[in-house]
């Protein structure tokens, strides 16, 4: 089986709209696939593919300090600790007590240590929920994190777990992962030992600049990593430029995708931009082929230390 | 006034109108808190004058002082240290910087050295002050340096401030530094999801709201129907421009692009300042 | 000297799992008097860092030897501090990997070999 994470860096490119395409490509050719959005802030996934209702699995992220008001003293001595901003005197009864902020509290538990009253117990902390259900395509993972929250990054690792399992399960050829916008924590967890990084940009000088980093990110992993730039018609000439310098990197661009109103026509209507007879569609089509003879050629990685999931079954 | 700008969606325009909006106002300050990928400086060509580092402190240790018992270990949450017969480990990118280790350690073995996690830059574009934040490519957490973007605040000017996309704790960390947080969105259907998760994120936090629809004419009135059952006023729409789009590709800024909407921007002050009183009312 | 096998399940017939740091229970069999105790692998919860609990783990049990197939480079680098050789395989049961060891058949771990963070 092979696991595929798409980013951007940059935010709007287009990563759901590709991720479900190709998902979608790739499930019409009779593959068995499973289908993940990690973007656990801003979960689009589900609105391109209508999953059947599935009740949600609340999430533990983590710890929440939770403080004893009766055995809290004022002394304000946590607060002077505590490197979030989460701690803060409020009214109390009497007198000044501490009180607890859970959108900033990382669950560090440092204020167990401090407290000379023992005022302060660690709770688990629902961070949010994960839901494994089933669409047309296959089976879907989504979440939701929950407001505010602060360990997206393991509810990403969730999502993968729950995903991959699913794939197991299911005899799955291949593992599509929308990633979330960005480069940090969720964006490491959507990455981290997968066979290959698909990044979405556009021909822009922002798109450029976020592309950069996510790569960056993807050799700091080492992950294999190739390249579809969309809205294409933006800057051609920022096409070509970009092309050759990721050429150079050894990086391959598989397909460009025409900037058009089809996509949020397409959206609007709740499916992906796949017709045949527009330009969408049509280059949808040439890099999905691209990403099938890709995946199916690499043996070994490139540029990577990490076989495939096939060839550790099979060293196993 | 301090506006963040801010969306549950990526690439629905924040820094298309953030970057406009500090062209069309006086005495402005741009703070650019998209840490993860900071690109207004792209549209508004800076000249950065200075630059200061963004450090986490993270634990080292005396070993002279440590006899390996390993509490720090088992304190450490974030699993960020390993102490093995003879050896103290720390790995430095799992840090959440708390300080606990340093706290719980029994032979005060333990101290802190100050680690770069990214770097601010000030600077100037045209009368425009301007500020950025950026996060080194590989560091997990944004939120320091969002941190040190938010301290040049400054309540003598306007202050508009671009966030990071989607609804979690470093959108909400910029929300929480202004006056009235300006989302905006695009009306389709993932732009409609994703502003319906950033007004719930925010309701945790008590600051007045106003919507910009971006590519206005590219869906339904779903927004505005969405925004009169919040009671959130649309303050704005924008149709889609190709020469807008074009231009963003080409470093470009909207007011450049579409010059006609300049006068849009100028009056948007006017109504986001009304959208505050009326809230506070 | 006692070997630490990461499993599936329970017991020394339970079958391998592959991931180190994710696998649910660690198995210690001692090489010498044939003794087996089964140890419940508290980092497979842990969000990041569950290859540096792991690895604590396996070296307070006492264990010299990890068999498994899998180990990405933080637990790795703590692995080898604390001077536990690894050597790898990835299938059959406990028993078989740690019958394949006694026979020199496998092959010591030089480096981690999986990527960082790896969620399989």
């Amino acid at each position: 089986m092979k696991t595929i994470t798409v980013i951007s860096g940059k935010g709007g490119t287009g990563k759901t709209t590709v991720t479900a395409s190709l998902a979608t490509l790739a499930h019409n050719e009779g593959r068995r696939i499973v289908v993940a959005d990690t973007d656990v802030d801003a979960a689009n996934l589900a609105l391109l593919f209508h999953p059947a209702e599935v009740p949600a699995v609340p999430f533990i992220g983590g710890e929440l300090a939770v403080v004893d008001p009766d055995a809290c003293t004022g002394c304000g001595l946590c607060v002077e600790y505590c490197r979030y901003g989460a701690l803060s005197m409020v009214d109390g009864e009497i007198f000044p007590i501490v009180e607890v902020d859970p959108l900033k509290c990382e669950g560090c538990a440092v204020c167990t240590l401090v407290c000379p009253s023992q005022a302060f117990s660690m709770h688990d902390a629902v961070s949010g929920d994960c839901t494994l259900s089933s669409c047309e395509i296959g089976p879907l993972v989504f979440a939701r994190l929950g407001v505010g929250g602060e360990n997206s990054g393991r509810l990403v690792t969730q999502v993968r777990k729950v995903a991959a399992d699913a794939a197991r399960q299911n005899e799955a050829e291949m593992l599509l992962i929308d990633g979330p916008p960005g480069t940090g924590c969720p964006v490491i967890s959507a990455v981290t030992g997968v066979d290959l990084v698909l990044l979405v940009t556009e021909p822009t000088p922002p798109g450029i600049s976020d592309l950069r980093r996510v790569l960056a990110l993807a050799e700091h992993f080492n992950i294999p990593a190739a390249v579809v730039i969309n809205k294409a018609d933006l800057n051609p000439a920022l096409v070509v430029s970009l092309t050759a310098e990721l050429e150079v990197q050894g990086i391959e661009v598989l397909g460009t995708i025409p900037y058009d109103e089809a996509v949020p026509k397409a959206q609007r209507e709740g499916a992906v931009p796949i017709d045949a007879t527009t330009g969408v569609g049509k280059a949808l089509r040439h890099i999905h082929n691209r990403l099938q003879t890709v995946l199916a050629e690499s043996t070994e990685v490139v540029g990577g230390t990490l076989p495939s999931h096939h060839q550790q079954e099979a060293l196993a | 006034m301090k506006v963040a700008i801010a969306s549950g969606k990526g690439g629905t325009g924040k820094t298309t109108i953030a970057t406009s909006l500090a062209l069309s106002w006086d005495e402005v300050t741009l703070l650019d808190c998209d840490v993860e990928g900071p690109n207004a400086h792209l549209l508004l060509h800076p000249e950065i004058e200075r630059s200061a580092q963004v450090t986490v402190p993270v634990p080292r240790l005396r070993e002279e002082d440590c006899n390996y018992c390993g509490a720090c270990a088992d304190f450490c949450r974030s699993h960020a240290l390993a102490v093995v017969p003879g050896k103290w480990m720390i790995f430095d990118q799992l840090c959440h910087a708390c300080g606990g280790c340093s706290l719980v350690c029994p032979t005060r073995a333990i101290y802190e050295v100050d680690r770069r996690i990214g770097e601010v830059r000030f600077g100037h574009a045209g009368s425009i002050r301007f500020v950025q934040g950026e996060l080194d490519a590989g560091e997990a957490h944004p939120i320091p340096v969002i941190e040190d973007v938010l301290k040049e605040v400054d309540d003598r000017v306007d202050v508009i401030i671009d966030s990071p996309p989607g609804t979690n704790c470093s959108m909400i960390e910029v929300a929480k530094a202004a006056d009235v947080v300006l989302l905006v969105t695009e009306p389709t259907p993932f732009g409609l999801h994703d502003l319906t998760l950033a007004v719930e994120a925010l309701k945790g936090i008590n600051r007045p709201a106003a919507i910009l629809v971006n590519r206005a004419d590219w869906g339904t009135g779903e927004v505005h129907q969405y925004a009169t059952r919040e009671g959130i006023p649309v303050v704005l729409e924008i149709p889609h421009l190709l020469a807008v789009a074009e231009g963003y590709a080409r470093s470009r800024p909207l007011v450049e692009s579409a010059p006609d909407l300049r006068q849009d921007l100028v009056a948007l002050r006017d109504t986001l300042v009304r959208t505050i009183r009326e809230r506070a009312a | 000297m006692k070997i630490c096998v990461t499993a599936a399940s329970e017991g020394i017939n339970a079958p391998m799992d592959a991931r180190f740091a994710r696998a649910p229970f660690m198995i210690l069999v001692d090489s010498e008097t044939g003794d087996v105790q089964t140890f419940a692998n508290e980092a497979v919860s842990a969000g990041h860092g569950a290859g540096t609990q792991a690895s604590q783990t396996v070296s307070r049990l006492g264990a010299e030897v990890l068999l498994t197939a899998h180990c990405g480079p933080k637990a790795f680098e703590v692995l080898a501090a604390a001077g536990v050789k690894v050597f790898g395989i990835g299938g059959g049961t406990v028993s078989e990997a740690v019958a394949a060891w006694k026979a020199g058949k496998l092959e010591q771990l030089e480096n981690c070999d999986a990527a960082a963070g790896w969620a399989g």
